[in-house]
């Protein structure tokens, strides 16, 4: 309306004014309405391109926005601490810095390296070497002492950026090394107590998303957005690092000196099952693990089997003495030195006759352990030979136990019986060994081997404490003290002597196994097994070491060889006065042996009602503490006259909606986004890249507890090159 | 007297207008400098603020100077500015260029007031009665009075500034009396040019203004004289493309907005359609704009200043900004078109080309239709310069509106 009254005006206006000059009278109309027109259309052009690229566009450029400033900044957990019984630290952490550059920001490459180089001793040309590599950011070195890369944050080179991270040390090197383990280079534990401990030890990483701005620096944290580390639990091993120090140089020194392939030491608390050192060689150094033969990390006193040979006497010799087949004062005879058995020859290293049951294990007599073990029976020699655990997992916390071989008498020979008597056809593990000669040190009471003492929270928190756990009691404690005096006088008098040490009453046995023959049956007359098992003092046994050595040459006998190594590691423990010294073992007095359970039924996270049937079975008492379904955790209470006096389930419930969440379907979400929706719930979150979810685990709709984290795999939404072409 | 200062015949909705615009680029400068160091934090806002004063004052001197005055001074406000354009190469200041007159603390661009003087001089010598502007040699005069400036800027160098000039040469000629068919007889090379590069493109080019030709029936001489023009053109071309080294292609291009590299110009435009397109329907609020705020664009509170707009405002704040270019425009437009004198009506249609040229190239840069060329966004970017003319400008179709029925 106002424009054509506009335009009326003019035209009546136009006439008065005819004839003065200068006129703008060849305005024509259309000229008005084409400029109008292609002025209409240019800002229609505008207006749909900005429809398309705020509205159509927005969410894919919103998401290439987010991506360039949005990064999830990890901040890695720094890892627990693997202590010493006594606090010495085996395992630890040490900030490692390293050193990348922004090209961008670097104007005079040779100015720059030259620069770089004179700080930090890379040499010049790696410098120029790493800045031509085609990528945004380079890294120049990953070794920087913490004092150079203070030096180099403080004189805030552009581009430049000082990156901490924390790096896993093991202060001993290869001290314990096989039993610690040892992380790869993300820090994830691969190996013994550092993969088995993995999820105590590692913590929980924190990670915040932080808005970058143009130049990579760090802006600010996204408010609400940021989730702090926690630093992983701390473990107290029962590792006496002394002791491991003392048993690791005698083992090695042995080894060397015996031109031996390996071997394996371990001492322990017998009355506990603690284990105080273990070694094994060849060895390894923690610190360059990845450099090291895989080979030499293997914990072999748990993962190597052998025929142990005279050291498994004692399993013949306990069933003898509980069946009293052969009375002291009567003699066998031993058939000097040659025995036909189910037609195959048994020898013994010396020409014996009539021998009393001391004589014939403090002779080491293969003829006359077999004679008595074939008076004792199959199903006998059997039963208590897996009594001592034999064939089965000791259940010690280390990775990659085995459990031996032991078969059912169902598979033996005719021959076996005498074979197993002194120790072939059956295969066993060192800790095995240690363990069944614990049980005759502590009474008769076979221990679970344990290396934890504790578990800490960084705070010093226990979270997990070692208390002695009983798997059974194998024999009565008096046949304990008649093994114990017959061990006694293996060292005194018998193959065990070069382990004597004056004023030390110490039992032992001795054992000189063969080989067998690699791909083939019989055994080797060259490649033996010498080890040698103690215990002192032999009343009140505090202490069990126990070596073997593979393949010594040319002396070869477990009394030649390992006795007197055990002897040095003794009279070294001996020496150590500085550390105080052990707590008295616990004593438990003896119960008849159908009163104890068998292994106690692991009934943690079963039904209660199982876990009631089960305890019913085994007739032990048991009480409950809180209320739900399920058993979350047992608890041993041990009384006067009983290991296992009640159990205490503590009982939860696993199930209520609480604890358990249902994870959302978070695919296609902005990282932003499924971190609102996870947070909300309660979910912890693992973030692998950036931009938008792609993956979730679990998937979508599945329950997962609350505390567990759920993977996220996201992918950038689109990159900026592909924009472009 | 005092009666012509009386606000009765000030077109109030073209001043509040631009009034608007102006707040609109102070907002956007605040946001766009907030987060940098607290010491130049609000130097630029305040600068500007400073600005937009000096202009308010500029304006309302020109809306109310005679008309007169400045058709008898155009020509020698065109000199001054030319002597302004070469004074800037002998004491100009800039970096990599020369562009700026420094005084005291106040920068001069003295291509923006070329803008201003060029349109009052091709303004004076089109609107005389006699002119006829279908004769080559008063076309030419017309034209030097435009190439000169051009040259000059174009070797500051300051491409965007120089493109105004001759953005403003054929509309104004046109709206001044250039017959259509002259006006075709310049761009039909240019046509030729751009389609030589394919075939098929260049037929059909080569048909339509065939067609134009005979439709202007002129006789067989003019239509075969442009016919071969443009076939020589369209031949010459392609011959001449692949001539160049491939550099020198790729700087084309570049140019010309065809390929973009992710670090140069490229990455401009890249970062800029981010902010935008993230600000999406309602934007991302005041000072919130991240790509703004986080320097991921480079000239943000200059050239890509409808960058923080479109992120922290969104699509409405866009399309508000763009409604209020469009009033000030049309409005312009249409005054260019009822005003009796004709030398302000030139003045007027060219103020409202500068306008138009500047807003579609700078927006249409930073949504990624048109090439990177370094032009200010008017009334918005900071620049004390731009503001001053554009300013300057707005009071001359004030003045045009106010005295829209004398003739001169």
């Amino acid at each position: 309306m106002k424009k054509s009254s506009l335009y009326q005006k003019t035209k009546s206006r136009s006439k008065q004014a005819a004839g003065r000059k200068p006129v703008n009278a060849g305005m024509q109309y259309w000229r008005i309405h084409f400029f109008k027109y292609i002025l209409s259309a240019v800002a229609f052009g505008l207006f749909l391109r900005l429809i398309h690229i705020q509205i159509f566009q927005n969410e894919k450029f919103e998401a290439m926005a987010n991506e360039q400033y949005n990064r999830v900044s990890a901040q890695k957990a720094p890892r627990g601490i693997i202590y010493d019984r006594n606090n010495v630290a085996l395992a630890m952490n040490r900030p490692h810095y390293s050193l990348g550059v922004y090209k961008r920001a670097i104007k005079d490459v040779r100015r720059f390296s030259n620069k770089i180089a004179n700080l930090t001793g890379v040499d010049k040309y790696k410098i120029v070497h790493q800045l031509n590599k085609r990528s945004k950011y380079v890294q120049l070195t990953r070794d920087l002492d913490e004092e150079t890369a203070k030096i180099i944050e403080a004189l805030h080179i552009p581009g430049v950026q000082v990156h901490r991270s924390l790096e896993r040390l093991y202060p001993f090197d290869s001290k314990l090394s096989q039993i610690l383990g040892f992380v790869d280079v993300d820090g994830k534990g691969i190996s013994g107590l550092e993969m088995k401990f993995d999820d105590q030890l590692k913590g929980h990483d924190g990670w915040e998303i932080v808005q970058k701005d143009a130049r990579g620096r760090n802006v600010m944290p996204v408010k609400g957005l940021t989730q702090k580390s926690k630093n992983g639990n701390n473990i107290v091993l029962t590792i006496h690092n002394v002791y491991q120090g003392i048993i690791e140089e005698e083992l090695a020194a042995t080894v060397a000196h015996r031109n031996a392939r390996g071997g394996i030491a371990l001492v322990t608390n017998p009355a506990t099952g603690e284990i105080l050192s273990m070694a094994s060689v060849p060895t390894y150094n923690a610190n360059q693990a990845s450099k090291t033969n895989p080979a030499s990390w293997r914990i072999r006193a748990i993962t190597d089997i052998f025929e142990p040979g005279s050291t498994f006497k004692i399993i013949t010799m306990m069933a003898g003495l509980e069946n009293d087949i052969l009375p002291p004062g009567k003699k066998m005879d031993c058939k000097n030195g040659q025995y036909s058995f189910s037609g195959e020859l048994i020898t013994d290293t010396a020409k014996f006759g009539e021998l009393t049951f001391t004589e014939i294990f403090k002779n080491s007599s293969n003829i006359g352990t077999a004679q008595l073990a074939a008076k004792i029976g199959r199903r006998n020699i059997f039963k208590t030979a897996r009594s001592f655990g034999f064939g089965n997992l000791t259940g010690i916390e280390l990775p990659g136990e085995v459990g031996g071989i032991f078969k059912n008498p169902a598979e033996w020979s005719n021959f076996t019986i005498a074979a197993i008597s002194y120790g072939y056809e059956v295969a066993v593990t060192g800790i095995q060994m240690a363990m069944a000669y614990g049980a005759i040190a502590n009474g008769g009471m076979l221990m679970k081997p344990s290396i934890i003492k504790e578990i800490q929270t960084p705070a010093g928190e226990s979270i997990h404490k070692f208390y002695p756990q009983i798997i059974r009691q194998v024999m009565d404690p008096n046949v304990a003290q008649k093994m114990t005096d017959i061990l006694k006088e293996v060292v005194e008098d018998g193959t065990g002597t070069n382990a004597k040490i004056a004023g030390l009453s110490m039992a032992g046995k001795t054992g000189t196994a063969q080989k067998p023959l690699e791909g083939k049956s019989g055994y080797s007359k060259v490649r033996f097994i010498a080890s040698f098992a103690a215990y002192y003092p032999a009343e009140q046994p505090q202490y069990l070491v126990y070596v073997s050595i593979d393949e010594p040459f040319p002396i070869h006998s477990g009394g030649g060889v390992a006795a007197p190594t055990v002897k040095r590691i003794i009279e070294k423990m001996r020496n150590v006065h500085t550390l105080p010294r052990q707590e008295a073992p616990q004593q438990y007095t003896q119960t008849s042996q159908n009163e104890m359970p068998d292994r106690l039924p692991e009934l943690s996270g079963r039904h209660k009602d199982t876990a009631m049937q089960l305890l019913d079975e085994h007739k032990i008492a048991y009480e409950f503490q809180g209320s739900g379904q399920m058993v979350l955790e047992q608890i041993i209470v041990s009384g006067q006259n009983k290991p296992v006096e009640k159990v205490i389930l503590v009982l939860g419930d696993f199930e209520t909606d609480s604890k358990y969440q249902e994870v959302p379907d978070l695919i296609g979400l902005s990282l932003r986004e499924a971190i609102a929706k996870l947070s909300v719930r309660g979910i912890q979150i693992k973030i692998i890249g950036n931009g938008k979810v792609v993956k979730q685990t679990p998937v979508a709709g599945e329950k997962i507890k609350v505390d567990a984290s759920c993977y996220l795999e996201c992918a950038p939404a689109q990159s900026l090159v592909s924009l472009i072409n | 007297m005092l009666k012509r200062f009386s606000l009765d015949n000030l077109n109030l909705s073209i001043l509040l207008t631009v009034c608007v615009l102006t707040v609109c680029g102070l907002v956007a400068i605040y946001s766009a400098t907030y987060s940098t160091e607290a010491v130049t934090a609000h130097e630029k806002f305040s600068k500007q603020m400073v600005w937009f004063a000096i202009s308010l004052i500029a304006l309302f001197f020109v809306t109310y100077t005679p008309i007169k005055i400045f058709y008898k001074h155009a020509y020698t406000i065109y000199a001054i500015c030319l002597f302004l354009l070469i004074l800037v190469f002998l004491i100009g200041k800039g970096t990599g260029t020369r562009r700026w007159i420094t005084l005291g603390p106040v920068w001069l661009q003295p291509a923006e007031f070329a803008k201003v003087g060029a349109l009052l001089a091709l303004a004076k010598y089109l609107s005389r009665d006699t002119r006829n502007l279908n004769n080559l040699k008063e076309l030419v005069i017309a034209l030097l009075i435009i190439l000169i400036p051009f040259v000059l800027v174009m070797r500051q160098p300051d491409l965007g500034s120089a493109l105004v000039f001759l953005a403003l040469l054929l509309p104004v000629l046109h709206w001044a009396g250039l017959s259509a068919m002259v006006l075709f007889v310049f761009l039909a090379p240019l046509i030729s040019l751009v389609c030589a590069f394919n075939y098929y493109s260049f037929l059909v080019a080569m048909i339509i203004i065939c067609v134009i030709l005979v439709f202007f029936q002129r006789g067989l001489t003019f239509f075969l004289v442009n016919f071969i023009i443009n076939i020589g053109v369209g031949i010459i071309t392609p011959i001449m493309w692949d001539l160049l080294k491939e550099y020198q292609q790729n700087r084309i291009l570049t140019f010309l907005g065809l390929v973009q590299d992710p670090h140069g110009l490229g990455y401009q435009v890249i970062q800029s359609k981010v902010a935008i397109g993230s600000g999406g329907f309602s934007g991302k609020g005041f000072l919130e704009g991240t790509q703004t705020h986080l320097r991921f664009l480079p000239e943000q509170h200059t050239d890509f200043v409808f960058c923080v707009i479109g992120e922290e405002f969104g699509f409405i704040g866009a399309i508000i900004l763009l409604s209020l270019f469009f009033f000030l425009v049309t409005k312009a437009i249409d005054i260019a078109g009822s005003v009796k004198s004709k030398f302000l009506s030139i003045v007027t249609f060219g103020a409202a080309i500068i306008f138009i040229f500047q807003i579609f190239v700078n927006i249409g840069m930073t949504i990624g239709i048109m090439p990177v060329t370094g032009l200010p966004l008017p009334f918005l970017s900071y620049g004390g310069s731009s503001l001053l003319a554009n300013f300057v400008l707005t009071g001359l179709i004030l003045n045009a509106a106010r005295k829209r029925f004398e003739y001169l």
